[in-house]
């Protein structure tokens, strides 16, 4: 036999002996991977009182109550009673890898040489040395948007990663959208733009610039790339997808006043957008439902604590009909009480499967990777945690994490690959 | 006057002061809850009697007087009022520090401190807090215990309950291109000023009448006759047993704030008797956060109790962070229920030098009580009543949510 599969074959061994009655799972990619005996939150099918959950090749091809479910043999058996599994949680906007931990400087979420940043890509500045990538793990955190900061009206291109490990090329799933942000941040530089119509005009106005720019490329395509192309330009390149609705865009807006431009300006140009932040939610929850806008809501803890008036946002417009995500905003709310932050609303009338789903789920559709992940349903990724109790509750702890069915994170041996 | 008459005279006063003439103050009574004590256990199905804002009985089957409110807490739980052992609650940004120089022990918080109409903390069960200098001046003057609510003049439990001292990284960024630029600096500088106060202790015995006073070394002698504590904010393992060496060399009393660190010398803190008003585990880190902090982990109360250190917890806030969410958290990674309860009331209370007020529910103390729907420290777990010098303070409106699963 080979080194390598020698050296996996101890690393069962030792990580077999170390985890106790539950089994370890090597990073095999032929063998299946079975939980059972679990109480089971699918988020879009209910809650299984006893649930089994099987992956294969990375993927789910099981999971239901375990009497109804097949276990295909030479499976790895994970003895879960007692416990619950979840899906991975999906957060909607971080700084994880951007805004380093205990580094003194944040010099690399915002490029704060000029307002437009459009051509910017935020996986360009993440570095994985940061502490809190082990962090969102141990929060239960599988998928993560990483995003530019919000110091300008255009930050960048966001960027989604699976917590596989490894550099930002191994962990990129998909775009994360276009980041716009609409505070008024520039005001002491005395650039242009220092007031919130100057910020909503920039961006009205590279709007316009990206469609004249996509006309002439139209135009010259249209005609046959007849002569010279014309110039490009990286900015509005990436501008004109946001026009198309190839990418979503994901606005900072706080009060009021903020969201409503961002509302207004995503209506002219017909763009895919959602909020983030949302804090004056609970004032402008009609004008949300109206246009249809999904929010990321945050900054959760301590930012906004428990008994904040401004938790009634999100309840009212889940109440509503209308879709939100939670984010901490990680370093600004620390990333691990991600799923302290969905229990404070739970406490104010949100039912608790809404709660789940806004960690799971509904981030998942504003990326549109919800054919992929956000439940644990046949054909997804196997994404998952196993935890000690109540997804909500305060002595939980996230014991495993699973992506694509391999295990990235154990609380109990302390491995992580990160 | 003859003997018979001053007799009588005596006697007379000794029966007036027994019967208080005048109006019985009212009586409050909480009857049917499990009452927390702290100090002397759990009561199913207790009474608290409150008058005058004080306690007047607690316990499992008291009397209770006729016209007395009563307040129905079946059910329920209550505990005495939490305490958040280090905040800049009622402080103005920059209003907590003076920036002309490190050293500063004239200072009073008490001076730069106006109480906030309402606050969040009370919806929480909050009741009192110690207000700190801030964490820039080396030796910042003298941090408060207050009240959350109630009449300006009744506020106050203390106004110098410990003596605010920092090191680490704030002070040296603090100062320009002034002392203190190192952590020596700031050791130097405490030092001298211990030395000075000494000095100006001894002197005190002579010729007194031509001596000019010295405020901030007057507060200093307090530190070194014991009265009162040195807090001191220290982080890195370093700066905490440094802290500790101070309180050795100057004969202290020590207590060390925020103390992230404090878990990687939890014996050195044992053995020396110093306990640790622990730091928030929810951190923002938003500009990269302070790297004296990276030691921060959820485990610091429970491996600091398991060593033998007494601790408070506090929010090191002026809002927006919850002392019961913390102490909850601590109890998530290990430190035993009770004992994370006891953090935010008795202990915290001793460590700020006010127990004989706050901190349990026992006769004679501040009537400063929570009705909690559940565990105060149960994920949901709410204040529905809260109650200062007996008087209610916050009532919830709506019914506490608690999920079905």
């Amino acid at each position: 036999m080979t080194p390598s599969y020698r050296t996996a074959l101890r690393l069962v061994a030792v990580l077999g002996l170390a985890s106790g009655c539950s089994i370890a799972v090597t990073a095999s990619a032929q063998e299946a991977v079975v939980v059972r005996g679990a109480r089971i939150y699918t988020v879009t099918h209910g809650v299984i009182e006893s649930g089994t959950l099987v992956c294969e090749a990375g993927k789910i091809t099981g999971v239901g109550p375990t009497a109804q479910v097949r276990i295909p043999p030479g499976a790895q058996v994970i003895d879960a009673s007692g416990k619950t599994v979840m899906p991975g949680i999906v957060e909607s906007h971080t700084h994880v890898g951007m805004k380093r931990l205990w580094v003194p400087a944040d010099l690399d979420n915002n490029e704060l040489s000029g307002p437009i940043n459009a051509q910017l890509r935020g996986l360009d500045s993440i570095d994985t040395r940061d502490r809190a990538f082990k962090i969102a793990l141990e929060a239960g955190v599988t998928t993560m948007n990483v995003s530019p900061g919000s110091q300008t009206p255009n930050g960048g291109e966001a960027v989604m990663l699976k917590l596989r490990g490894g550099t930002v090329d191994d962990m990129y799933l998909a775009t994360g959208g276009m980041k716009f942000a609409l505070r008024t941040t520039f005001r002491e530089r005395r650039i242009y733009p220092t007031t919130h119509m100057g910020v909503a005009s920039i961006l009205r106005e590279k709007l316009v610039a990206a469609q004249d720019y996509k006309k002439a490329w139209d135009e010259y395509t249209a005609s046959g790339k007849q002569g010279p192309p014309p110039a490009r330009d990286l900015q509005l390149e990436a501008l004109v997808k946001v026009l198309t609705r190839e990418w979503m865009v994901g606005a900072h807006a706080q009060p009021a006043l903020e969201m409503l431009n961002i509302i207004r300006i995503a209506k002219e140009f017909n763009l895919d957008l959602f909020i983030i932040h949302g804090t004056s939610l609970v004032d402008v929850v009609d004008e949300v439902v109206a246009a249809k806008i999904p929010i990321s809501f945050g900054p959760g803890l301590p930012g906004i604590g428990r008994e904040s008036r401004v938790l009634l946002g999100p309840v009212r417009l889940v109440q509503r009909g209308g879709k939100v995500a939670f984010h901490q905003d990680h370093p600004d709310g620390p990333q691990l009480y991600l799923r302290h932050f969905a229990a404070l609303f739970v406490a104010q009338g949100m039912p608790e499967a809404e709660a789940l789903k806004a960690l799971t789920i509904n981030p998942a559709e504003l990326f549109r990777l919800d054919k992929r992940i956000g439940s644990l349903e046949v054909g997804k990724d196997a994404d998952f945690l196993i935890m000690s109790g109540g997804p909500l509750e305060i002595d939980t702890h996230v014991e495993r994490v699973f992506v694509e069915g391999k295990e990235v994170y154990n609380r109990a041996t302390g491995r992580s690959v990160f | 006057m003859p003997r018979l008459e001053l007799r009588f005279v005596v006697l007379l006063a000794l029966v007036a002061g027994l019967v208080p003439l005048g109006a019985q103050e009212k009586v409050i009574a909480l009857k049917g809850g499990q009452i927390h004590t702290i100090s002397d256990g759990i009561i199913d199905n207790g009474v608290v009697l409150i008058r005058g804002g004080k306690i007047l009985d607690v316990g499992r089957d008291l009397a209770v007087p006729a016209g007395a409110t009563v307040v129905q807490a079946e059910g329920r739980i209550i505990t005495p009022g939490l305490i958040d052992a280090r905040t800049s609650f009622g402080v103005g940004q920059n209003d907590g520090w003076e920036s002309a120089g490190p050293l500063m022990p004239q200072l009073r918080i008490i001076e730069s401190f106006s109480l906030p109409p309402t606050h969040d903390w009370i919806r929480e069960g909050v009741t009192a807090v110690y207000v700190s200098p801030g964490p820039e001046n080396v030796i910042g003057g003298m941090g408060a215990v207050v009240k959350l609510a109630g009449r300006r003049e009744e506020i106050v439990v203390s106004d110098a309950a410990g003596m605010s001292m920092s090191l680490g990284e704030v002070p040296k960024a603090s100062f320009g291109q002034g002392a203190p630029r190192t952590r020596m600096g700031e050791i130097g500088l405490i030092r001298e000023a211990l030395v000075r106060a000494k000095e100006y202790r001894d002197a005190a015995g002579s010729s007194a009448s031509s001596r000019t006073r010295a405020l901030g070394l007057e507060a200093l002698g307090r530190v070194l006759r014991r009265e009162v504590p040195a807090r001191i904010q220290a982080n890195t393992p370093d700066d905490i047993t440094a802290a500790v060496r101070l309180g050795e060399e100057f004969n202290l009393r020590v207590v060390v704030d925020v103390g992230m660190g404090a878990y990687l010398v939890a014996d050195r803190l044992a053995k020396a008797q110093v306990p640790v008003v622990v730091g928030p585990n929810m951190i923002g880190a938003g500009g990269g956060g302070r790297f004296e902090f990276s030691p921060q982990t959820e485990e610091n109360a429970a491996r600091l109790h398991k060593a033998g250190v007494k601790l408070a917890i506090c929010t090191d806030d002026s809002g927006g962070r919850s002392v019961v969410m913390e102490a909850a958290i601590a109890r998530a990674y290990g430190l035993p229920e009770a004992d994370a309860l006891k953090a935010i009331t008795l202990d915290a209370a001793e460590i700020l030098g006010v127990a004989s007020r706050l901190g349990s529910l026992e006769k004679g103390k501040d009537a400063d009580l929570v009705i909690w729907n559940r565990h105060p420290l149960s994920t949901w777990g709410r204040a529905e009543k809260v109650f200062i010098d007996g008087r209610l303070i916050f009532e919830r409106q709506e019914q506490p949510r608690v999920p079905s699963y």
